[in-house]
């Protein structure tokens, strides 16, 4: 350690233990760790509500014809239900990780704009009170999508509008959160760390924000022209009028499928981190594992319109649609094998992380493998609007997302806290949650193939016992996740500190102290070798075996 | 390794504010500014007080964060301590410039969507300027012409005044700079001006059918980045006069002058679109 590093270290020393804990440090603080861990704490926070109201809504249809709530509240939390998972608890929880871990791997000091980060958190704060708000205003009934005309017709909806200024709200910072980590990994790498010796968390990042920055235009346009249609008469969507409702749909899912995608590719790069940890190897193929996201990322801005099959979109335009989304099982499917390839023959440790890791990857092949399937335009005019998409789309959110947030979380929650969440309480935590979900998500499939339709309160008798299965599911994995909070509480108060790099991994982000100082590094790092140099004997070294592979 | 001058190794921390006030009291005004626009869309004036509390204290959190900003800018040479302005600066206003074409496209797409749907349903290619009225709407005339002029030579007073600044002559740029922000006063003005004649003269308003609709979407939206760039570019002359800017630290002019360009830019798009109709 050089000199004047070592004169910095009173500093910050002082700074930490003036007075302890004081609001005003979180409130106020620009440091990209803290402000990471208010995302994740938010996040978890709606994480819950989000999952309460799934818990309503598999209630009232764990048997057909109950009346737990009417259909109107039914379509409010089916909306809610969508909005919260989405933009309250995926997007931020990445961003909580992303903001703690990626300035780290790329060995600076912060963000590229650390007030410009704060104003995106609080920003995200104020959409989420605004979305939450809707519990006393009134609840949205047009679903996550809010398609118009039915997000239009009711102008004396108030919580249409709530979530309107919400999700509006929701954008601005998403996009001010893509420019900082696009800015801050193009140009703040720690000397040496060229754009291919980047671990590949930082590469989703990249392409994350690239999404976040391109996408979220079009939802503001589209949820401004919903807004003013509804209040000051102006005319995009009345087909009454001279608009067209479908022009809605694209506006939409020009943003809807990228946003997939913002949601799954941070996951993409959590799983590339735990799996050469744990299996000991470099990760297999290195740069067609960069090559495949920035493909996916390209590709995801121009399938928009499969979610328009049965709209009544001009039909020349279905089949290259089609095509192109079955174009983006290749880099898919690439990434799956190097994770298989990276697992091949290395030593596998089986910790928390890289079994989380391990059930991300049976789950999310499965909901790729049924996204094929709704791609093909024949299934999907059968197959829209029922279960089978709930059952898909849950299993890539919540079998892969989800299971990537939690693998994620158990890997850096050390780099994070200094203690090391329990390992047999996490096994409870992680077979439980799978059990659930797949006693909850799988039968959605055959229950969407028999014609049962999505987001309705009720069902035919002859879907009760599935529907049971599904709610039963449903519940375990809701209560799986308290086992989660138990863990968090145990292990915090525990205090058992497991060591600066608990897992012997080679990213940077474990090179420095736990807790980490404000300031992340004593001495910046200078970086000479790829982010996976693993395994024995020498020659298989990271560089070799991306030149081979690459 | 030009690019990691800021993150050369061995160089200390030496002092970074890890907490700053002013992101957390903007964020609480643009929520308060978003709280605002529902009573607005109710008919509820009271709406419009929280719209201007929101925006008092989002300009207030602002301006003391751009204060501070400046402040570190001339204090500290290099490091973490002026991270909004060093090279990282162009990158971002880049990368924003990029969002910016998407939003703007978002709209440019749904005229032209919009527009193709009205000549399926009617047949005529011009019953979509009609909008909803008898006879196409005349848009083109002398405020489009005298905005065109005052943005297109407000881009070049920039262009040469940067170029005087980064020679040193501070007074000339502060000349051409305050003639920029008065030619951006006079486009938002004659905008202004422009759209009472349409709504007073031709019955043209935002609710004229689809052409209104989006016709007013990309202008105001545009006149809203105008009135952006104004407040920057008079940031910029207030801190030429408190001496912020010299032959060698120009970063802001260039940066908040590539933004400007870009503004003209789509206003070259919106003529040759919306007023011309040449597309
Ligand atoms: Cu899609």
């Amino acid at each position: 350690m050089s000199e004047t590093a070592a004169l910095a270290q009173p500093h910050h020393d002082q700074e930490e233990h003036r007075g302890g804990f004081r609001w005003t440090n979180w409130l106020f603080t620009t440091d990209h760790k803290k402000i990471g861990v208010i995302y994740m704490l938010v996040a978890f926070f709606f994480f819950f509500v989000g999952g309460a109201l799934a818990g309503v809504m598999r209630a009232q249809l764990a048997a057909p014809d109950l009346h737990l709530v009417g259909n109107t509240t039914f379509n409010g939390l089916v909306s809610m239900h969508g909005t919260i998972m989405i933009f309250l608890w995926v997007m931020p929880m990445m961003s909580g990780l992303i903001n703690f871990v990626m300035p780290l791997q790329i060995g600076t000091r912060d963000m590229a704009f650390p007030r410009l980060n704060a104003l995106s958190l609080w920003i995200f704060v104020g959409g989420g009170i605004v979305l939450f708000s809707t519990f006393f205003l009134g609840m949205p009934t047009a679903g996550w999508t809010s398609y118009a005309p039915l997000s239009v017709n009711d102008p004396h909806e108030v919580g249409m509008d709530v979530w309107i200024l919400g999700i509006e709200m929701l954008g601005i910072s998403s996009i001010t959160t893509g420019l900082n980590f696009v800015v801050t990994i193009m140009r703040l790498r720690a000397p040496g760390m060229s754009l291919f010796k980047m671990p590949l968390f930082v590469w989703s990042t990249l392409v994350t924000g690239w999404l976040l920055i391109l996408a979220m235009p079009a939802i503001a346009v589209a949820l401004f022209a919903v807004f003013t249609e509804r209040h000051f008469g102006v005319d995009f969507f009345n087909a009454a009028r001279g608009g067209d409702p479908i022009l809605y749909q694209h506006l939409f899912w020009f943003f809807g499928h990228p946003e997939v995608y913002i949601l799954i590719m941070p996951a993409f790069g959590i799983i590339s981190e735990v799996i050469p940890v744990f299996s000991r190897k470099p990760i297999f193929g290195y740069k067609a594992m960069a090559w495949s996201m920035i493909a996916i990322a390209f590709l995801s801005f121009l399938v928009w319109a499969h979610h328009m099959f049965t709209s009544g979109m001009d039909p020349r335009l279905t089949l290259p649609f089609m095509i192109m989304t079955m174009v983006v099982a290749i880099p898919t499917g690439v990434k799956m094998f190097n994770w298989l390839a990276t697992m091949w023959k290395g030593k596998l440790y089986f910790e928390l992380p890289m079994v989380f890791a391990f059930g991300f990857l049976v789950t999310f092949a499965l909901g790729g493998f049924t996204g094929v399937m709704l791609a093909i335009i024949p299934l999907d005019l059968q197959l829209t609007e029922t279960y089978f998409v709930v059952g898909h789309m849950h299993y890539v959110m919540f079998g892969g997302s989800v299971l990537a947030i939690f693998a994620g979380l158990y890997f850096w929650f050390p780099k994070i806290t200094g203690y090391k969440l329990d390992h047999k309480l996490g096994l409870w935590h992680f077979w439980i949650t799978l059990i659930g979900m797949n006693l909850a998500f799988f039968p959605m499939h055959w229950l969407g193939l028999l014609g049962m339709p999505r987001r309705v309160a009720n069902y035919d008798p002859s879907f009760a016992a599935s529907n049971l299965w599904v709610s039963v599911g449903g519940f375990i994995m809701g209560l799986a996740q308290l086992i989660l909070v138990a863990n968090f509480i145990i292990t915090m108060l525990k205090k058992q500190r497991c060591g600066t790099n608990p897992w012997n991994s080679v990213s940077l982000e474990w090179s420095t102290a736990t807790p980490v100082p404000p300031h992340n590094f004593d001495v910046l790092p200078q970086v000479t070798e790829g982010p996976y140099h693993y395994g024995i004997p020498e020659e298989e070294s990271s560089t070799k075996e991306q030149a081979r592979h690459g | 390794m030009a690019d990691h001058a800021a993150q050369e190794p061995g160089i200390p921390h030496t002092q970074l504010g890890h907490t700053n006030p002013w992101p957390f009291t903007a964020g609480v005004g643009l929520l308060l500014v978003f709280f605002g626009l529902l009573p607005i869309a109710y008919s509820n004036p009271g709406g419009w007080l929280l719209i201007v509390m929101g925006f008092g204290l989002f300009g207030i959190a602002v301006a003391a964060w751009l204060g501070t900003l400046s402040r570190e800018d001339i204090s500290e040479a290099r490091g973490l301590t002026q991270p909004e302005f060093p090279r990282i600066a162009p990158w971002f206003t880049g990368f924003l410039i990029l969002s910016e074409i998407f939003l703007f496209g978002g709209l440019f797409a749904s005229y032209f969507y919009l527009r193709n749907w009205d000549y399926i349903q009617t047949g005529s290619l011009m019953h979509f300027y009609t909008g909803g009225g008898s006879a196409p709407v005349q848009v083109w005339g002398l405020f489009p012409l005298l905005n065109t002029f005052f943005l297109l030579t407000s881009s070049i007073t920039l262009q040469i005044g940067e170029a005087y600044l980064k020679k040193g002559k501070i007074a000339v740029f502060q000349v051409l700079l305050g003639i920029t922000v008065l030619l951006g006063v006079m486009f938002l003005a004659s905008q202004v001006y422009e759209f009472v004649n349409f709504v007073t003269k031709d019955h043209f308003t935002l609710q004229s059918g689809t052409y209104g609709a989006t016709f007013f979407s990309l202008t105001s939206l545009h006149g809203l980045h105008v009135t952006a760039g104004v407040i920057l570019l008079s940031y910029l002359l207030g801190g030429s006069f408190a001496g912020q800017f010299s032959a060698k630290r120009h970063m802001a002019v260039t940066v908040i002058g590539i933004y400007w360009h870009f503004v003209d830019v789509i206003w070259i798009f919106l003529v040759a679109v919306l007023y011309l109709r040449l597309i």
